[in-house]
């Protein structure tokens, strides 16, 4: 199973801050995307968790290319 | 031994029109929008929004109503790193920089009277690593400010 990071979306609403990942799986060309309410600092490590909880992929198999970088705010 | 492409690989020849359709057509990949607000820090540049990625500003603007003047302050713009905005509310209204793209984030709404400010972010500036939108206070206030923001990633 593929799942390659395509983008790390950050933003705070009022109080509240929110991630959306961004993510090409399955060799598809159809993106998904996977948005939460996170009042934490924001890692590498936090997204690839979520990533894995999410759909079950095993952290060693999440692409994570070069130019992604998380930007928290 | 034989060499080369089989037989039936072929390429397209296009003065022959060996195809009866061809659609050209960019693809920028998925387009997303956010709206968010943060109560900004005074005197500071306060980030609104972050974008991680490869992609494209398709549209979006950042505005605030505020109970003093604000005409001092400006919405910055940073794609993968670069600051691509400079100019103040005060100065987009003193030259009329109200076209798209003459600035980037060009002005619609400023308000002197009722502190109502509003900059539109203008279509089509790419970026391959990040884009990123802050509001950078002057005025020794803490507004609200606003942001909905259309981008696409590729």
């Amino acid at each position: 199973m593929l799942f390659e990071v395509r983008g790390i979306t950050i933003w705070k609403d009022g109080t509240d801050k929110y991630v959306r990942i961004v993510a090409r799986k399955d060799h598809n060309n159809m993106y998904v995307s996977i948005e939460r309410k996170a009042n934490v600092p924001i890692t590498r490590e936090l997204i690839m968790a979520e990533a894995t909880g999410h759909y079950g992929i095993p952290a060693e198999d999440i692409v994570w290319p070069h130019h992604i970088k998380v930007i928290d705010i | 031994m034989s060499h080369g492409l089989p037989d039936f690989y072929r390429g397209v020849d296009i003065a022959y029109q060996a195809l009866s359709e061809m659609i050209a057509r960019p693809k920028y990949g998925v387009a997303h929008g956010i709206q968010g607000q943060v109560k900004v820090t005074k005197n500071a540049e306060t980030t609104l929004v972050t974008v991680s990625g490869k992609g494209m500003l398709y549209g979006g603007f950042v505005w605030l109503d505020h109970d003093a003047s604000q005409k001092a302050c400006r919405v910055n713009i940073y794609t993968d790193g670069n600051r691509l905005t400079y100019r103040m509310f005060w100065e987009l209204e003193k030259y009329n920089l109200i076209a798209e793209h003459a600035p980037v984030a060009y002005l619609l709404k400023c308000d002197e009277t009722e502190f109502i400010y509003c900059v539109g972010l203008s279509y089509g500036y790419t970026f391959e690593e990040s884009l990123v939108v802050k509001y950078s206070e002057e005025a020794g206030g803490t507004p609200m400010v606003l942001c909905e923001l259309a981008f696409a990633l590729v």
